[in-house]
């Protein structure tokens, strides 16, 4: 299968020469195939978030290249960055950063209207993608009217609507309860089973890691153990996380 | 432990403290300002000549409106203070502090920054006067007399005002603060944005706005039949009718372009609307007083400009602005600076039995003098033509050159014109004068007040015979209108700082909670290039749709000074496209601060 992201000797440094340096990534290795659901897991400083702001361009390696789509990101100057942002990358965050000013469909659309998609094709897409979310009856609220729930699967369709090669979520259900929390893994399960979307999501928390088909363990800016879920069920694989958590390894 | 956690909240807003305390400063700057002219009432004793009646009523009125604005920019800069400090409170009553305590902090809190940006304020407005008031005297040939910088009433007057507003502000924040829930005070960042009324309650508002709108330009039309009421008419329904149409006019129209799909779904367009249409609302306020700024602004530098072009007139209604009997070093070397002037040279001898002109000097270089036309037209000036006074009428007393020859030969008995070998054969001493005639006076006018001095000084005899000329037509024209126009420009430049500075405050203001917002724009991939052109949009918006209804407001309010100027719309583009300049100035300055908040 082809690799859809490869990250290849990553290091990330913070402070100036002769100032006090802080070493984040130590060297990351990994890669992430087509269609895959891959979760990157790790305690707070180890890392992750260092990792998820490298992937999605928001900042630069020190050392190594980071390729998505075959894409080195390293080559991209700052407009062809914001591009391949908006055409190649989709985001869910753990707070939704949906736009409060604007409708769920509103909010939906702004990919598509920066990439300039024809206005009369925008509404059929996110009409489409509502109906798999099964979104469609707040699409016209604002964000502020629905539930956390409802607010992270316009986040997903925002993340989605655009098609891009990669989904990165962080912390997708952080802000939401354990029913909601559950939904909307069942549904990136589905966009990933069904639809075949290309995801990775970076998480402190077993259970949603526990949807992933693979899992990165990042520990002290090193990517460490993997581990594969195989043909196990999702319960399965999750005693399974729980065991390896609990070794302290 | 608290006053750390005080300073250490301080550190991290900084800069928001900085955009609050240069607003509390420049609000009352500008009030100082405008009490450093309405207190004093000396400077327009001396200075206003015309309707004092009228204007003690008009800076009665100002100080009314003045105080209006400063009061509603006060409180919603206190409540920005609050906003910032609200988190800040609710962790120090956490950490056990009594809410007594933390009223007393607030109270504390609130008074000095409010004391110390009043008295910086003052300071800046006492310096501030000086300068544009030396500036303005200085470059407009001003006749201003009485003016001064420091006015002790002024700094009383504004010191207690603010004092008195700061107070209540203070007692305002701490029963808010008593009414809150500490969890209200911990989230209060989190509050959603409020969702708009009803559409039909909107409608509803755009129309009052409109209607209130008619009503006070009725009104302003009206100062003949209506006198002062149509002052507070004028104002009030401004006042109402720009909130009315601000609060929902401009929403409902948003909203109906956000519905067009085929506009809004176009690059951020979906996201600059929705900025507007949320901000427009809340900007209510802000708006209104802009706009009511910047009709006060920009009427009174208007009002200010046209009483600068009435100088001008007064100084072409003589065709010759003075006249030299000698020929010293001193005038040889004025006389070389005038531009382009006119300067014919007459001789005459006097007996005792009168006097004697050559009539081959005035065919030669013809006497020249000035009809006015005056025009019935409100956007023309009367029309002064220069005509060559006929031949026979110059030694008439009747006529403007003859009466001045008699008079400059001031002697007794009949004045006759002679042929050139008639002339010769006259026995007497022969005299000569020199008229001088210059295109534009206002140009030369400092050479020309020199050549008066240096002829009154080698003449002292014919002294009075020198204001026969334009030159004193001109001055008596400009200490006629020199303390209006001096006050027009100078409260236009007082209003236009204020303006500025309160549009500015507010858009700044909110910058932080917009950051998040163009963050997240940028996360999904938004070019830097179009979110700065959004912010353009928008800000240009917020900029221009207050200015457009403050032009509206100029245009129809000066109806009411029809009976002080002739003419009040005649040439007015000047002012509005030096006003029109500043204030994209003024535009161009908060994109770039906004943007660097916003952005980095």
């Amino acid at each position: 299968m082809t690799n859809i992201l490869k990250v290849d000797q990553v290091t990330k440094t913070y402070g100036k020469k002769h100032e006090q340096q802080y070493q984040a990534l130590k060297g990351v290795n990994f890669s992430v195939a087509a269609g895959e659901f891959v979760a990157i897991m790790g305690a707070s400083g180890s890392g992750k978030t260092t990792l998820l702001n490298l992937l999605s361009t928001l900042d630069q390696p020190t050392t190594g290249h980071i390729l998505i789509n075959g894409q080195d990101l390293s080559s991209l100057r700052a407009k062809q960055m914001a591009d391949f942002r908006s055409q190649s990358i989709g985001f869910i965050f753990q707070d939704f950063n949906l736009l409060e000013n604007l409708t769920n469909r509103q909010n939906i659309a702004l990919p598509l209207t920066l990439r300039g998609i024809s206005t009369n094709r925008i509404d059929p897409l996110i009409d489409e993608l509502a109906d798999k979310l099964d979104i469609k009856a707040i699409l016209n609220k604002y964000p502020v009217a629905v539930s956390g729930g409802q607010k992270q699967r316009v986040a997903a369709a925002r993340a989605l609507i655009h098609r891009p090669a990669i989904l990165l979520a962080d912390e997708p259900t952080g802000a939401l309860d354990s029913a909601s929390a559950r939904e909307m893994l069942d549904t990136m399960s589905l966009l990933n089973q069904r639809d075949h979307v290309t995801t990775l999501m970076v998480t402190h928390d077993p259970f949603s890691a526990s949807f992933a088909k693979r899992i990165l363990f990042i520990k002290d800016g090193k990517i460490g153990q993997e581990v594969n879920k195989g043909v196990k069920s999702r319960p399965a694989f999750y005693q399974e996380l729980i065991a390896y958590l609990g070794t302290g390894e | 432990m608290l006053l750390q956690l005080a300073l250490t909240g301080l550190k991290r807003r900084f800069k928001d403290y900085l955009v609050l305390f240069s607003g509390l400063i420049v609000a009352s700057m500008v009030f100082y300002m405008f009490l450093a002219l309405a207190v004093n009432p000396s400077f327009y004793r001396h200075n206003i000549t015309i309707g004092a009646a009228y204007l003690s009523f008009i800076f009665g009125f100002g100080i009314v409106i003045l105080s209006i604005i400063t009061f509603i920019y006060l409180i919603y800069a206190n409540s920005f203070l609050l906003s910032m400090r609200q988190h800040d409170y609710g962790m120090f009553l956490i950490l056990g502090a009594k809410r007594g305590r933390i009223s007393l902090l607030v109270i504390l809190e609130t008074v000095i920054t409010g004391l110390l940006a009043t008295c910086s304020g003052i300071i800046l407005g006492l310096g501030f006067t000086g300068l544009v008031g030396k500036l303005l005297i200085g470059q407009l040939d001003l006749e201003i007399h009485h003016f001064q910088a420091f006015v002790p009433q002024a700094v009383l007057w504004t010191f207690v005002f603010f004092l008195v507003v700061f107070c209540l502000s203070a007692l305002w924040n701490v029963q808010k603060l008593f009414r809150s829930r500490l969890l209200e005070l911990l989230q209060e960042k989190q509050k959603p944005v409020k969702i708009n009324q009803h559409p039909l309650w909107q409608i509803f508002e755009a129309i009052i706005g409109l209607v209130l709108l008619a009503i006070a330009y009725a009104a302003m039309n009206s100062l003949g039949s209506l006198l002062f009421i149509s002052f507070f008419v004028g104002f009030f329904g401004v006042l109402l009718g720009s909130y009315f149409l601000f609060h929902s006019f401009f929403s409902v129209l948003i909203t109906a372009l956000l519905k067009r799909r085929s506009f809004a779904y176009r690059r951020l367009r979906l996201f600059t609307l929705g900025q507007l249409k949320f901000r427009l609302p809340a900007y209510t306020r802000i708006l209104t007083m802009t706009s009511v700024l910047f009709a006060l602004a920009l009427g009174a530098i208007t009002v200010g400009g046209r009483f600068h072009s009435m100088q001008r007139e007064f100084s072409k209604s003589s065709y010759y602005a003075m006249l030299v009997t000698q020929h010293e070093p001193a005038t040889k070397h004025q006389l070389a600076k005038l531009h382009a002037p006119v300067m014919p040279i007459y001789h005459y001898k006097v007996t005792p039995k009168g006097r004697y002109l050559n009539r081959a000097e005035f065919r030669r270089q013809p006497l020249r003098g000035i009809r006015f036309q005056p025009q019935n037209s409100q956007y023309h000036d009367s029309q002064y033509h220069a005509y060559t006074y006929p031949l026979r009428e110059v030694t008439r007393l009747s006529g403007q050159p003859g009466y001045l020859l008699n008079q400059l030969v001031h002697s007794t008995g009949t004045t006759k014109m002679l042929s050139s070998s008639r002339y010769r054969r006259i026995r007497g001493k022969e005299r000569w004068l020199q008229l001088i005639h210059v295109p534009d006076l206002v140009k030369d006018y400092q050479t020309i007040k020199q050549l008066a001095k240096l002829e009154a000084k080698a003449q002292p005899a014919s002294k009075d015979l020198l204001t026969l000329f334009g030159l004193t037509n001109y001055q008596a024209g400009l200490g006629l209108t020199s303390g209006f126009q001096f006050m027009g420009l100078f409260l236009g430049i007082a209003f236009l700082t204020m303006l500025a500075s309160t549009l500015m405050f507010k858009v700044l203001s909110a910058a932080s909670d917009d950051r998040l917002r163009y963050r997240m724009l940028i996360k999904i991939g938004t070019r830097e290039q179009l979110l700065k052109r959004s912010i353009h949009v928008e800000l240009a918006s917020l900029f221009i749709l207050p200015a457009v209804l403050g032009m509206v407001d100029v245009l129809v309010g000066l109806n009411m000074f029809k009976s002080l100027i002739t003419r009040p719309w005649q040439g007015i583009w000047l002012p509005f496209l030096l006003f029109a300049m500043l204030y994209a100035g003024y535009y161009v300055l908060t994109v770039k601060l906004y943007e660097r908040s916003v952005l980095n």
